[in-house]
């Protein structure tokens, strides 16, 4: 478990710093998809609520870094994704492409609801009107439709790290 | 029997002048030769055909491969030009500012749709502090940027305009009526400017340049902003809002300045 949680805090720290630079050149009218909250959903769905959080925090903690949000404010909506995300772990079937698009869309409305209410509690200046904005729908279809693609990339690896093990056992 | 012999004798001695055995053997002989040289010379020259193909072939590719590596090379010369005149432009840009100023390199956004930071590639090493004005140049104007919010030890982290957290006192360039400029919550990239005397209702113009009032500590007067394009003004409101369209598109930015004091 130590391994996975290692492996996945790094990815998906390496995609929050892929998403300053790299991720900008898919904007579509300047907003990028979530890449980090599509790897959160699959590795929370996947492996559960405690390491869904940790690699939630680890990715939020990166964020709040390279970014002009107060620091905690990624790590915490990103923890709490992972939680919910975890609730969902051996109790539905993840299909192709529905299921991982399905989960996308409501997660994506559900942590711009969390930043708009984080944003309140907090008293984050104009926050709560942006993450609410008309800028949600594209990330939302946005997230829905790349969910699929990434979930399937990401049942890649599992089989990798089974081998992997094999081998090195043998 | 004798008559026989006599008749064959006859024959061999009259036919000799026409007929000689050795020259009909070398005849027949001589044309087989020939035929195998033929063969032998269309066998020899077809495999050496196929053999100058097949260098030919290789050749050939040798020199595409060659041709590929010049294309990439005329590529990455073509882009180093490029990058030399962008950076003329920036020197350039650097030493006609009206500020004492360090020429910075966006390297990143914010890494979520959020919050609208931009990295620069500078930082307290470079003497990069807090609350520095950040401009930059685009079709030979200069138009303002943001701030720096966050100072790291080779980045810092600039808070843009656009950014509806940002307050910049500003006033009209002609008719000198002050506001406050800050972006919109949908960031559709223009910028509202509030707190305008209604006043100056009957002087503000579609295009009218947007500047910086140097009322606060941060920013320097004079600073271009960007161009009045509308005007909402309410009867029943002291104060009137403009929509700003700004000088700088952030989407296309490339190269900032940051203003750092004069007395450093």
């Amino acid at each position: 478990m130590t391994s996975r949680v290692l492996l996945y805090s790094g990815i998906l720290a390496g995609i929050a710093v892929l998403q300053t630079n790299v991720l900008v050149a898919i904007e579509i009218a300047g907003v990028r998809p979530d890449i980090a909250l599509i790897v959160i959903a699959y590795y929370s769905v996947t492996n559960g609520s405690f390491e869904g959080e940790i690699g939630g925090f680890v990715s939020g903690l990166v964020e709040d870094l390279l970014s002009l949000a107060p620091p905690g404010f990624h790590a915490l909506l990103r923890t709490l994704m992972g939680f919910l995300y975890g609730v969902m772990h051996n109790r539905m079937l993840v299909d192709a492409v529905l299921v991982p698009a399905l989960l996308l869309s409501i997660g994506t409305v559900l942590k711009a609801l969390l930043a708009g209410l984080t944003a309140t509690l907090f008293a984050i200046d104009g926050l709560s009107s942006v993450a609410l904005s008309q800028r949600l729908l594209v990330e939302v279809g946005y997230n829905a439709v790349l969910a699929p693609i990434l979930f399937a990339l990401l049942r890649l690896i599992r089989p990798l790290r089974q081998s992997r093990r094999e081998s090195t056992t043998l | 029997m004798l008559v026989l012999i006599s008749v064959v004798l006859l024959g061999v001695s009259t036919a000799r002048e026409r007929f000689r055995p050795a020259e009909a053997g070398l005849t027949v002989v001589s044309s087989v030769q020939e035929l195998f040289f033929h063969i032998g010379d269309f066998v020899g020259s077809t495999i050496n055909s196929v053999r100058e193909l097949g260098e030919l072939q290789q050749q050939y590719e040798a020199v595409l491969e060659e041709l590929r590596r010049y294309e990439g090379v005329r590529t990455d010369v073509e882009e180093l030009r490029r990058e030399v005149e962008r950076l003329e432009q920036v020197l350039g840009f650097s030493e006609s500012l009206d500020y004492r100023n360090v020429p910075a390199r966006v390297v990143g956004k914010d890494p979520s749709n959020l919050f609208a930071a931009i990295t620069i590639d500078k930082g307290s090493a470079d003497g990069m502090q807090r609350n520095m004005p950040v401009v930059a140049v685009q079709g030979g104007s200069q138009g303002l940027i943001g701030r720096i919010e966050t100072v790291g030890r080779s980045t810092s982290i600039v808070i843009p305009l656009f950014d509806s957290a940002n307050y910049v006192a500003a006033r009209l360039q002609q008719s000198r009526y002050e506001g406050l400029v800050h972006g919109t919550p949908s960031r559709d990239g223009t910028l509202t400017m509030r707190y305008v005397s209604s006043q100056a209702r009957g002087s503000v113009r579609y295009g009218a340049t947007v500047v910086t009032s140097g009322m606060n500590s941060i920013y320097p007067a004079g600073i271009r902003i960007g161009t009045v394009t509308s005007v909402q003004a309410k009867p029943y409101e002291t104060s009137l809002q403009l929509t700003i369209d700004p000088i700088v598109d952030f989407s296309t930015l490339e190269y900032v300045f940051v203003i750092t004091p004069e007395n450093e």
